[in-house]
């Protein structure tokens, strides 16, 4: 049996989740249809900006289970995607096939490093008194 | 179109979770370069390469256009492979985690890392080449 925690967990995956696959899609269809590889990189790109700030966060403050299934598994996870990317090599040419795959390494790379090293200084310091 | 989007979403990122849940990382040094890996997301972007591998060679082997340009209704079984597509395999396979785990790897041992991450692309982009070919 599934209990109450157990569902709640489940439902907070499924709706962040649900969130995150409707603004991928979105974004994809505010970028010009025919440069639809450049939206899968800026929502990559983004999300891990947005899941390296929350891990950072979540390492240094308290942070709700919860609100950590919905925001990260469920948003970044499903707002992300790899099969698109793995994928591309039906539309693009080899040498672009290769471009591509590094750029999104290099550049999704340098957003988690980034993000991290940034927040993670900032947090690290104490609380100011409030 | 929108409801059944998100409900693909949904759908593929609680396959992920529970993969996640019943494969977790585990920190057993005897596994050696394999300690520390996100097994069940590695699954999950495997599977979901596959399948959008799957998805799109048979779109292609059927004359199937799975762009979309709005939500607007299309032909109904371009509308299910796209929901397949974006919806499931995209919500399924996960770049954030994949580089947000390279970097917590790459804290406790850079080597193991790398073999992560390159791992992660030959296999998962294996599969997606296998699903692709199988069905175009």
């Amino acid at each position: 049996m599934i209990d109450r925690a157990q569902l709640a967990k489940f439902l907070a995956v499924a709706l962040g989740g649900a969130l995150g696959a409707l603004a991928r899609v979105a974004i994809d269809m505010l970028t010009p249809a025919n440069v639809w590889a450049a939206s899968t990189l800026i929502v990559n790109v983004l999300g891990c900006v947005a899941l390296a700030a929350l891990s950072a966060y979540a390492a240094h403050r308290p942070l709700a289970p919860l609100l950590q299934l919905f925001a990260g598994t469920g948003f970044c996870g499903s707002f992300t995607t790899l099969s698109t990317v793995l994928l591309l090599f039906t539309s693009l040419s080899a040498a672009g096939y290769i471009g591509y795959l590094l750029l999104s390494v290099v550049l999704c790379l340098a957003a988690v490093f980034l993000t991290h090293t940034l927040l993670d200084r900032h947090l690290a310091r104490p609380q100011e008194l409030s | 179109m929108i409801w059944l989007l998100l409900l693909a979403g949904a759908i593929g990122a609680m396959i992920r979770y529970l993969l996640d849940r019943s494969l977790p990382a585990t920190h057993d040094l005897a596994q050696g370069l394999f300690a520390g890996w996100p097994r069940g997301i590695l699954l999950a972007n495997i599977l979901g390469s596959f399948a959008l591998g799957v998805v799109l060679g048979y779109a292609r082997s059927h004359q199937l256009d799975l762009t979309h340009e709005n939500f607007v209704h299309t032909i109904p079984a371009a509308d299910r492979l796209w929901l397949l597509a974006s919806g499931v395999c995209g919500s399924l396979t996960t770049a954030s985690t994949l580089f947000v785990g390279f970097r917590l790897i790459y804290e406790v041992n850079k080597a193991r890392a790398i073999v992560y991450l390159c791992s992660t692309f030959v296999i998962a982009g294996g599969a997606g080449a296998l699903g692709w070919l199988m069905t175009r």
